[in-house]
């Protein structure tokens, strides 16, 4: 039956391809440093549509569970937690958001990983808010530098 | 105040000695002894026809084929038998004998490559695990140390905007370990590796030239690519299945990487697969052999519910849901600056004049847009930085929002009408009286009861409708082979084309004024709005393509226009209203106008009633019809 699964289905899933408007992301695969940098999933692009039409990914990272690397190199100084930098290096925006914001997911995760308690959270994203300057002092702040300054300030307490 | 980091280790320490440590000890045991024993297995194994096992069956992906079996793998690797494809027997006796080889040591060696397999073996049979020789599975322990596999979540990424074909949508399904925070936990994944994507790319997904694989991805970064990348809602679907259980899975699906299966879009695809990990997991509840020919992903999702193994749900808007959210408490003259901002035409310290509840949503707001506007390609990275960060900083001066945003969840996919449709009418077509006979195996049309999916799509295959006309005759009236519309109205953040294409067979008045099945085929594009009173309304240029032996040189071409609008009058009711008009100018020429009103009301879930009144005019004749339409969607 499936590999009757129709000439008409594959023609319509061509006329798929031409009509679908691609969301063109040409920005995708900057990595570098600093915000921005890898702010996308693993897809993204004008293939985007037809990928999602029929499920199709690159699988080019078949089983892969360390994500977020980057062209950035350096080690946070202050704190050594692979999770934590990794999530760190890949989240980078949504954290400075939630910072700003003083809630958010990305937030509640790296006081998770940093094992802060419930009780502490509020007054360490209070804190991390007021100090949104200190914490992401360039547009090019790199994800180590962020863990460091968020140590600084929560040690200086 | 001080805070100590070193408590964080906490955490991680108590489930490093959490997880069931797979290491096996070094044993001396003489070669002549682990013979011995394996004879002894092969024997047991055999008697207790342990092949025939639900659980060896689904571990293999074994399938009822012909008078025996044949495994959905495709990647001989997968089998240790060089028959393990279609002998399960064979396959599994191959199995025990590889657990017992001493030349394999480390992560290549079966034991570890097959874990699955070995545990599930080791309990049925009561393997001494101090048999085994020097065999330490490094790999598999890291991995289970990092993802810690507790509970799983079955994960459905719904359409996406303005992409009608999207609705077939996505599943993943989401291992939660000891973090309360969701975005460490990995997804499992199953996909067509298509390399370079090329214009063949629909034809060979569809006819299984692909191959597809399982891969595990931190959350994250599918949040990341399906909420802020695609703008696609997400569902998450509790699992009650226990932490014995996922673990089970998990070993199955490290059995499963780097193999590979032929990719079927329609069948094989990746929520049917998926289904084999659930099934693992607990293989008392059936799932793979639920399907037929064509597996529509929120399908398994009803499946999957079916087998009482879903606990609740959790929805995760996309960027695009809260844009639109936060938008709608903001008024008009406040929507204005957030985008102003977001365009680099107002910096955020001039919003000084405004309420700190307002400041608050209109940043909010020009922060998604900066994102969105990113992510779309519409800003360089340098703009982004800049503008992203000076909006940040002012919401940093202003506190946390005392009103959170409540994003109101919309009605679950798995609750919408379902994908096949009977309709059966009554109606008059210029004083004939006439019944209508229509089946549509796929899958949403405007005209169905939106409530499950995306507003203002429509996706139809093979729409098929028989006619019986009072003076006896009983024609085919139309048989559309294929028919997307996508209707998505514009507003100040988002700037969407609305399209459609439709093509196939139909009746339609010939220059002789009668009537004959065409050829059709009607691409076109346009815009929509959307407005308080009006509902959504649209306007878009077409093209058109008859083909029939009644015309000259045997077709007809033209292009026109098309206008409409859908008002949603309650939530079980709604007004569909178009007109076209067609000039064909090349080979048979001629005017084409159509007008229809469409009302549609929601019985049920699986219910619909149409009452539409439709009129057109061809070659200067015209007919009008009025029918009244049930709908019944299995």
């Amino acid at each position: 039956m499936k590999r009757l699964s129709l000439v008409i289905i594959a023609v319509s899933a061509m006329s798929f391809m031409w009509v679908s408007p691609g969301l063109a992301v040409e920005n995708y695969g900057s990595a570098g440093c600093g915000l921005g940098s890898l702010i996308f999933g693993d897809q993204a692009g004008g293939i985007q549509v037809i990928a999602a039409t029929t499920n199709g990914t690159s699988a080019s990272q078949l089983f892969g569970i360390t994500s977020g690397t980057s062209n950035c190199e350096k080690q946070p100084k202050s704190y050594s937690h692979t999770r934590l930098n990794e999530f760190v290096v890949a989240n980078m925006d949504n954290l400075a958001k939630d910072i700003a914001m003083g809630q958010g997911e990305s937030l509640e995760t790296v006081a998770e990983l940093m094992g802060i308690s419930a009780e502490e959270k509020p007054m360490m994203f209070s804190k991390l808010q007021e100090n949104f300057l200190n914490i992401f002092t360039s547009e090019k702040v790199e994800a180590a530098e962020v863990i460091d300054n968020i140590t600084t300030l929560m040690n200086n307490g | 105040m001080t805070f100590s980091f070193a408590r964080g280790y906490g955490g991680l320490k108590r489930s490093i000695s959490l997880c069931i440590s797979l290491v096996i000890y070094f044993s001396l045991t003489a070669a002549s002894e682990a013979n011995h024993d394996l004879n002894e297995l092969l024997q047991k194994a055999k008697e207790e026809r342990l092949y025939e096992d639900r659980q060896w069956q689904i571990l293999l992906h074994y399938k009822p084929a012909g008078s025996g079996h044949k495994s959905l793998i495709d990647d001989p690797i997968f089998f240790l038998s060089p028959v393990g494809k279609e002998d399960s027997e064979a396959e599994l006796e191959a199995t025990l004998r590889a657990f017992f080889e001493s030349d394999k040591s480390g992560d290549g060696h079966p034991r570890c490559r097959f874990a699955a397999r070995f545990e599930w073996l080791r309990e049925k049979l009561g393997i001494d695990e101090s048999l085994f020789s020097d065999v330490a599975c490094n790999e598999l322990e890291n991995i289970l140390r990092t993802v810690q596999p507790r509970s799983a979540v079955l994960v459905f990424p719904a359409a996406f905007m303005n992409n009608p074909a999207s609705m077939f949508g996505h599943t993943l399904l989401r291992i939660d370990g000891s973090y309360e925070s969701k975005l460490l936990s990995f997804a499992a994944n199953y996909a067509a590796d298509p390399g370079t994507m090329g214009i063949l790319y629909p034809f060979k997904g569809i006819f299984g030239f692909y191959k597809g694989y399982f891969n595990l991805f931190p959350y994250y970064d599918r949040i990341k690519m399906y909420n802020d990348t695609e703008q696609r809602d997400m569902w998450e679907y509790k699992l009650n299945l226990t932490e014995d259980e996922v673990r089970r899975m998990f070993l199955h699906l490290w059995e499963l990487r780097e193999i590979y299966s032929y990719y079927y879009f329609f069948d094989e695809n990746c929520s049917y697969n998926l289904m084999f990990l659930l099934e693992a997991a607990r293989p008392s509840i059936h799932l793979t052999d639920k399907f037929g020919t064509w597996v529509v992903p929120v399908d398994t999702i009803r499946a999957v519910e079916e087998s009482g193994i879903v606990e609740g749900f959790e929805f995760r808007p996309a960027k695009a849901t809260r844009i639109r959210y936060i938008s709608s408490l903001l008024d008009d003259k406040n929507k204005k600056k957030a985008l102003s901002i977001a365009e680099n035409r107002l910096s955020p310290s001039e919003l000084s004049d405004s309420a700190k509840e307002d400041k608050v949503k209109m940043l909010d707001l020009a922060t998604e847009i900066i994102q969105y506007r990113y992510f779309k390609g519409t800003l360089s990275k340098d703009e982004y930085q800049m503008l992203f960060l000076a909006a940040l900083k002012e919401r940093s001066q202003l506190g946390t929002s005392d009103d959170p945003y409540q994003i109101p969840v919309p009605t679950p996919p798995e609750k919408g009408h379902l994908s096949n449709r009977l309709g059966l009418g009554i109606g008059v077509m210029d004083g004939r009286l006439f019944q209508d006979i229509s089946i549509r195996p796929a899958y949403h049309s405007l005209m169905d009861p939106d409530e499950g999916y995306l507003d203002g799509s429509q996706i139809v295959f093979a729409n098929t409708q028989i006619r019986s006309i009072a003076d006896g005759r009983i024609r085919l009236e139309r048989f559309d082979f294929i028919d997307i519309a996508s209707v998505t109205p514009r507003d100040r953040f988002f700037k969407p084309l609305s399209f459609k294409i439709k093509t196939g067979f139909m009746q339609q008045i010939n220059p002789y004024r009668d009537e004959n099945i065409i050829y059709y085929f009607e691409p076109g594009i346009g815009v929509a709005f959307k407005n308080k009173y009006m509902g959504v309304y649209f306007i878009m240029a077409e093209a058109s393509l008859d083909i029939s032996g009644e015309y000259i040189d045997n077709y007809a071409l033209g292009g026109g226009l098309w206008v409409g609008m859908i008002k949603k009058i309650t939530d079980a009711w709604k007004i569909n209203l178009s007109a076209e008009t067609l000039p064909h100018t090349f080979g048979e020429e001629f005017q084409e106008n159509r007008a229809s009103a469409v009302q549609t009301f929601r019985l049920n879930q699986n219910n619909s009633l149409n009452l539409s009144i439709s009129w057109e005019e061809i070659f200067h004749d015209n007919r009008t019809e009025l029918e009244l339409n049930w709908n019944y969607y299995f």
